[in-house]
């Protein structure tokens, strides 16, 4: 039986008047991983944020795991505690890491975890650790963001995310502002949580990962998800590959 | 002369001074102890997304930025006690002016040091489940602390020099004191060692300043 964690229908979301997502409606399943592509503009960003209700929609409804976190656009929002509840089952990684810099990199994993689910202090650190192993950060704990480079600081982004135990992972762009290097790195950490079973929903501009690594791709332009389905079918599709050839 | 060749009018007066200090220092103290935090809420405040809010307090700000404090000070002497019908202590009233007076620049401060916090710092909390309260204190006004930290030692040495102010409520502070002891002797002395008084009490507070950059300089960002 398949389970859709997310669902998202007719979502409308608007800039000073200017639409930039127009009827977008999407679902994610369980254990799935779906990268979002499309140019730079398209309204990516805007659709995962609005998803995370770090923006709120115009119009639509979205639906996680489900509970209702609107039943119709801006005024249809569940109370600021119930989209606290909501909010805790995503996870989310930014561009720009948006670590804590004055937070050591054992308390970035661990500050959530302590005040937000009430873990103890030594659970939490375990937690951390064995995060932060992972990450291959264990040696880090005690630097701050400040000192470590690119690959790691989105590493460590990517531990304080799975500290909380999300149910899907939302990654916007996460290696672009990393070099060549450093972008390996973190995708093979991403496609390590893949291979877990991990819901995940990605924006990427890497065209080899998100076709090897994405069960689904969706193709976005001008604030429309134009093409979904996978990756074969995607990228043959000759809007699709025009654009990929751009990247 | 009278003070350098008799030493017991010197050390009356050091004795006046040090009387002097006795009203300086704790209207110093009450001042950064009230107004900081009450500079947070204004600051807030000025930030609120319900426009009656922000208005009302950013008009509190102007007033309080754009009048002279010496006339703040009279203004809640003279004013208050005729609007609660009873007389206020001079040392009570004297402490409110300045309170008020500096947590409006202090607000300023840290509104300009809450928004210069990256937005993404506040998402970063909220994607991690933390309430806006959580945010703010453990993430925003850390790094707020930070960032505002140089023009705050601004406010606060110049915090040490306003004081002087009160002796237009004849508070017997320490410029009081001094002040007297020159209209009294002809000598232009007491001036000089209140004066060395305010700069010794503002190398401290320099001193201070340094430390808490230093123990604050552990990150960067
Ligand atoms: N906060 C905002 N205010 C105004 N316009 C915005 C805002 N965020 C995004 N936009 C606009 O929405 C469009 C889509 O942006 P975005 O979702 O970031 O695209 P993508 O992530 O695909 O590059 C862009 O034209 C952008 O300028
Ligand atoms: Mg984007």
């Amino acid at each position: 039986m398949r389970e859709n964690l997310l669902t998202a229908q007719g979502l409308v979301k608007r800039f000073e008047g200017r639409d930039v997502l127009k009827n977008v409606s999407l679902t994610l399943e369980k254990g799935e991983t779906a990268a979002v592509i499309g140019a730079s503009g398209a309204g990516k960003s805007t659709l995962l944020r609005c998803l995370c209700e770090l923006e709120r929609v115009d119009e639509g409804t979205i639906e996680i795991g489900g509970q209702t976190m609107t039943n119709g656009g801006r005024y249809g929002y569940a109370p600021e505690k119930e989209l606290r509840r909501i909010r805790r089952r995503m996870g989310y990684v930014f561009q720009d890491f948006q670590l804590f810099p004055h937070f050591s990199v054992l308390r970035n994993v661990t500050e959530a975890q302590r005040c937000v689910l009430g873990r103890s202090r030594k659970e939490a650190e375990e937690k951390a650790r064995a995060l932060l192993d992972r990450m291959a950060l264990s040696d880090k704990a005690d630097t701050y963001p400040c000192f470590l480079s690119g690959g790691q600081r989105q590493r460590l982004a990517i531990a304080r995310m799975l500290a909380m135990d999300p149910d899907i992972l939302c990654f916007d762009e996460p290696t672009s502002a990393l070099d060549p290097q450093l972008t390996k790195e973190v995708l093979q950490v991403i496609r390590s949580l893949a291979e877990e079973g991990r819901t995940m929903l990605i924006i990427t501009h890497e065209m080899a990962f998100a076709r090897e690594a994405a069960g689904r791709i969706f193709y976005m332009a001008d604030g429309r998800i134009l093409r979904e389905g996978t990756p074969e079918d995607v990228f043959a599709d000759p809007r699709v590959r025009a654009f990929a050839q751009t990247e | 002369m009278k003070y350098l060749t008799d030493s017991q009018a010197f050390f009356g007066l050091m004795n006046q001074l040090w009387m002097g200090l006795s009203v300086t220092l704790p209207l110093f103290f009450y001042t950064l102890i009230f107004s900081l935090p009450l500079g947070v809420a204004v600051a807030l405040l000025r930030m609120s997304r319900f426009r009656p809010v922000a208005f009302v307090t950013r008009i509190y700000i102007l007033v309080l930025r754009g009048t002279p404090l010496i006339l703040q000070i009279f203004a809640i002497y003279f004013l208050l006690p005729k609007l609660l019908g009873h007389s206020m202590d001079r040392m009570f009233s004297a402490s409110l002016a300045f309170v008020l007076n500096y947590a409006a620049y202090f607000a300023e401060i840290f509104r300009g040091g809450l928004e210069s916090v990256p937005r993404g710092q506040r998402e970063a909390g909220k994607m991690l489940g933390m309430s806006r309260t959580q945010v703010f204190f453990r993430i925003l006004l850390p790094q707020m602390a930070k960032r505002c930290l140089l023009p705050v030692s601004n406010e606060v040495v110049t915090l040490v020099k306003d004081t002087a102010l009160v002796t237009a409520i004849a508070l017997c502070d320490m410029y009081y004191y001094a002040k007297r002891a020159t209209s009294a002797s002809g000598s232009l002395l007491p001036l000089f060692i209140a004066g060395a008084l305010y700069l010794l009490m503002n190398t401290l507070v320099e001193v201070a300043f340094n430390r808490l950059n230093r123990r604050l300089d552990y990150y960067r960002g």
